[in-house]
């Protein structure tokens, strides 16, 4: 949900699958109006949209901002099938929806039982997770490279978008920074 | 090979059984000093545990020379989630000394998925773990960037506040609460409660950058 309440799509699951699935969670029906999850709570369960729809909601400045509206088909909140983390924004039904309820605990039992079913959904999640992660890394990147002023020759030779990339991906992909004042090294 | 997997952090989570299942689908590669072993703009499928040596982050620098930006060492992985969603490399790597890696590969991890499933989803669910908490970091930082960016920006709103002053007195007292409640910008944004003002103020740089 994080991200302006992007959801994963779950395209091509047949309806044998979609029974598979329906075993592993628990289905609620939400009336028009009501809220799915609200912002700041903890999150314990992901909710698969069969019918209906639900917008993502978020109060910006004061005001009430529907950040997206999701259909069936779509995973909200992931996040929580792998962390108790908080909601990080609201999710309010705008007409009568039925999802299927993913609690985290069964989710890993749904995994761990490795069937084809559980692995193309866990990859899904694998997907929508790491693609969040790129805009991010992304978003990071111009963040800092708007910030770099150029003082020096250091930076104005090299290509400062791509060194604001590398320190944005720092975090990604667990690597040490060099030193302050980077060596050269011969090609 | 399953010691060194074992003290990669990404897979802290996984059992010794899970390490030597999962050493049993990984490839041994050694690479002279200078080799490039990922290049930036290129495709990439897979990952890379460093066993020995190092590997540099290199930038192209004056004068034909490659500039080290950062190092990955032993017991470091790149490319995790390449594996599970190829895309362009971010990044120029070479081996800085003799180094050898162990490597998956997306078409490794299919057969994994078949061969030994379990092991398989739980590597893919560290991954995911992983990368949530790293989004979570990443998150954090570029609010506590932004936050900075509004910081550099405070002496110019002070300005545009005083003129303000100067030119109207109507809506003056609005305008100096809404700065006034500005929180002190020591320490991180990330997780402070906020006035709604300062989170629009964000979200409006946010859209602009």
């Amino acid at each position: 949900m994080k991200a302006a309440g992007q959801g994963n799509r779950l395209p091509g699951y047949t309806s044998a699958e979609l029974a598979e699935l329906a075993a592993a969670t628990r289905t609620r029906h939400f009336s028009a109006g009501t809220w799915l999850c609200r912002e700041g709570d903890t999150a314990a369960s992901s909710f698969i949209i069969t019918s209906g729809a639900v917008e993502v909601v978020k109060y910006l400045d004061g005001q009430e901002r529907v950040l997206a509206t999701l259909r069936p088909g779509t995973l909200v909140g992931p996040t929580a099938l792998v962390e108790g983390s908080l909601r990080s924004a609201s999710v309010r039904v705008r007409s009568d929806t039925v999802a299927l309820e993913f609690r985290r605990k069964a989710f890993h039992r749904f995994v761990q039982d490795g069937t084809p079913l559980a692995v193309r959904f866990q990859e899904q999640v694998a997907l929508a997770g790491i693609r969040q992660l790129r805009a991010a890394t992304d978003r990071l990147a111009q963040v800092l490279a708007r910030s770099v002023r150029p003082s020096g020759r250091k930076p104005a030779t090299i290509d400062r978008m791509a060194l604001a990339f590398i320190q944005a991906g720092t975090g990604e992909w667990g690597v040490h920074l060099g030193t302050r004042q980077p060596a050269a090294t011969k090609e | 090979m399953s010691s060194v997997i074992r003290a990669v952090k990404v897979f802290e989570t996984l059992s010794d059984v899970d390490c030597a299942e999962l050493a049993r689908f990984m490839r041994i590669r050694q690479y002279q000093p200078g080799t490039t072993v990922f290049e930036r703009g290129k495709p990439g499928d897979t990952m890379l545990i460093v066993a020995d040596g190092a590997l540099s982050v290199v930038m192209p620098g004056p004068r034909r020379r490659n500039i080290e930006v950062a190092r990955v060492g032993v017991g470091e992985v790149v490319g995790e989630t390449s594996c599970i969603d190829p895309a362009p490399r971010n990044a120029t790597m070479i081996a800085a000394v003799r180094t050898t890696t162990y490597e998956l590969g997306r078409k490794e991890l299919k057969r994994m998925h078949r061969e030994a499933p379990r092991v398989a989803t739980t590597l893919v669910g560290a991954i995911i773990r992983s990368v949530t908490m790293r989004l979570r970091r990443v998150d954090e930082r570029i609010e506590r960037e932004l936050a900075g960016h509004l910081a550099a920006r405070l002496p110019e709103l002070r300005q545009t506040l005083r003129s303000s002053t100067r030119s109207t007195s109507a809506g003056t007292s609005s305008a100096r609460t809404a700065f006034c409640r500005v929180p002190p910008l020591a320490g991180s944004a990330a997780g402070s409660k906020r006035p709604d003002t300062w989170t629009a103020m964000l979200a409006r740089l946010r859209g602009s950058a």
